[in-house]
């Protein structure tokens, strides 16, 4: 299809372009979108990247932003653990971009960024070359296999991690479906840091509810690298009292040392357990672009970032935010979506100041987190960051982190409030 | 000399592109606020109310009530905890600038009639439609199952005001009828 067919056929003008795929671009190497004004690319559109393109537009709305993003389609983490617990469907999860162009102006690039020319202000995409004045990058997180003895692409295939909502949350959902009752799940969790500290325990909530009304005799065995639950701690516990006992064997201090496909078993010190659904969560680090950008210092798993304006001490006009950042350079703070949304707006507030020769502004950080603990209930954790000018990072207000004092359906009324409002603010 | 550091200024300045404006200190943190209750306020929720273009004083009140547990709350009363007084004046300043933005989860069944005397006793402080006086935050095209739930809280005592006073006499019903007369006012 040539450019002006496209264009035509998708019934959007030359002014507010959207969705500029490679099969736009496949006969043309070299530059794309040739840049002419003051331009932003942002690469990476998660809850932290499209947060930024579209609050860098809603603060200065003649800057060209271009979001580059290889997914067609935004599928959210938050709320894809009640899709593997049955009581929500992928469609629900899932979203465009497409309001982000028509909105705001922002240029979608349907594209997978490869590569970072610092010196040059350009980036490498799978579409092509794409200049930039500023670029922020938002590159997730992605899995340390090396960590796990036989966890080869096979074993990666049949253990999914399902912390990238997506294809992996369908076979998570799929397999417990066909899960012959009478067998075990095995979850196991990393050492934190990991994405969403909550995610992995708000999970067992889901699939043992599941197990329990579904797989007579079917339990849930949760290895925990941690020595204990690493968020909301009591509340997961006391649900887990009340409505899974006999269902889920909590182990913490459970460090998988081996895994096997042919046994379906995992090795940790204590023990050799064997599941008929595996959903293993291996060590994190930042998302592979991160790597490919330079931008994580040798033997480093995560970026290093300057806490008042993101941007990276390595490559200059380049700012990096969300789950990637490295919570010992800029201060510990959960690897969160709503953290990454925050961040997402600090950023732009920031850019737009420092592309005009301003000083970088202080961000305002925040967290808020409901987790579900069964259909209808559910618990938060809350979190409000400031920086701080003698340490030069983040620091967490006292006073204002916490958890709900205790489980209610009013919450998981909330809860489901807050998914909408997150979701419409990133990409509504 | 003089003449020519004139000219070279004149040129600076009208070359120069115009900067956009930056976010104040309270927009800054208030864009947090979006997360829960949308861009700017515009709540899409059932539940979470509406906040942009709320009445300050009375964004004020509820924002310090949480901070110093008048107000009981959830999340709110942790994240308030996070900011001086002084910033929440300007948060709240902030909200209060944004645009009112009707919610979509009216109660939507069938256009409610509710006789004049039926609402006066609201309008008094919250206006003729809702909209909001001085002295009463705006309702009118508030999400109404945070109308609904505000109201039962002031009946059963979770959320005191003494100007809520008449609602302790007031039915389930009486509550669904005044959540979709102002809920649907536009």
């Amino acid at each position: 299809m040539k450019r002006r067919e496209f264009i035509k056929q998708t019934g959007i003008g030359i002014g507010v372009l959207a969705l500029w795929g490679p099969q736009v671009f496949s006969a043309h190497a070299g530059e794309i979108l040739p840049k002419k004004g003051r331009r932003v690319v942002v690469a990476g559109g998660g809850f932290g990247g499209a947060t930024a393109a579209k609050y860098l537009k809603l603060i200065d709305p003649k800057l060209d932003v271009v979001l580059v993003e290889q997914r067609e389609r935004f599928i959210s983490c938050p709320v894809s653990n009640m899709v593997i617990g049955g009581f929500k469907e992928m469609k629900d999860i899932t979203m465009d971009y497409k309001v982000l162009a028509r909105k705001y102006g922002i240029k979608i690039v349907n594209a997978q960024m490869t590569g970072l020319d610092a010196t040059a202000h350009t980036i490498e995409t799978s579409a092509g070359k794409i200049a930039y004045d500023r670029l922020i990058v938002s590159p997730g997180i992605d899995f340390m296999y090396e960590n796990i003895p036989g966890m080869d692409p096979q074993a990666q295939a049949l253990f999914p991690h399902a912390m990238k909502a997506g294809d992996q949350t369908v076979q998570l959902r799929r397999e417990l479906v066909a899960l012959v009752p009478g067998q075990n799940v095995i979850i196991t969790i990393p050492e934190a840091p990991y994405r969403c500290p909550p995610g992995p325990y708000e999970r067992a909530c889901m699939i043992a509810h599941y197990l329990k009304q579904n797989k007579k005799g079917s339990r849930l065995i949760i290895l925990d690298a941690n020595e204990d639950v690493v968020s909301k701690g009591k509340l997961f516990k006391a649900a887990w009292k009340d409505y899974y006992e006999g269902i889920i064997d909590y182990r913490p201090d459970s460090t998988i040392k081996k895994v096997d496909v042919a046994t379906r078993s995992i090795v940790t010190v204590a023990a050799e357990v064997q599941g008929g659904v595996i959903n293993i969560i291996p060590d994190q680090k930042a998302g592979l672009l991160a790597f490919q950008s330079g931008l994580v210092p040798p033997k480093r798993r995560w970026v290093p970032v300057s806490a008042l304006s993101f941007e990276s001490p390595i490559h200059k006009d380049v700012h990096v935010i969300g789950d990637a950042t490295d919570g010992e350079v800029i201060g510990s703070m959960p690897k969160s979506g709503f953290v990454a949304s925050t961040m997402g707006k600090a950023v732009a507030a920031s850019v737009v100041a420092m592309m005009s020769g301003r000083e970088p502004l202080p961000p305002s950080l925040a967290n808020t987190c409901y987790s579900m603990v069964n259909e209808r209930e559910a618990i938060y954790v809350t979190g409000v960051f400031e920086f701080d000018a003698r340490t030069k990072k983040m620091a967490g207000v006292k006073a204002a982190g916490g958890v709900s004092p205790e489980r209610s359906e009013r919450l998981g009324i909330q809860a489901e409030d807050w998914a909408r409002s997150i979701w419409s603010d990133t990409l509504g | 000399m003089k003449a020519t550091l004139f000219i070279a200024a004149v040129l600076a300045v009208s070359t120069a592109p115009a900067l956009a404006a930056l976010p104040g200190d309270g927009e800054r943190m208030a864009a947090t606020c979006a997360g829960c209750h949308g861009t700017r306020g515009a709540s899409p929720g059932t539940h979470i109310p509406v906040i942009g273009g709320q009445s300050s004083d009375y964004v004020k009140k509820t924002m310090k009530g949480y901070k110093e547990g008048t107000r009981a709350g959830g999340v709110m009363a942790n994240l308030s905890k996070g900011y001086s007084d002084q910033q929440i004046d300007q948060i709240t300043e902030a909200v209060a600038s944004w645009k009112w933005q009707n919610s979509q989860n009216a109660r939507k069944k069938g256009k409610i009639k509710i006789s004049a005397s039926g609402t006066e006793v609201c309008a008094g402080c919250h206006g003729a439609k809702g909209q909001g006086t001085p002295i009463g935050p705006h309702i009118s095209g508030q999400a109404a199952g945070y109308l609904k739930e505000a109201l039962s809280e002031y009946r059963s005592g979770r959320r005191t005001a003494a100007e809520m006073g008449m609602v302790k006499e007031m039915t389930d019903q009486d509550f669904d009828k005044l959540v979709k007369f102002y809920s649907q006012q536009k």
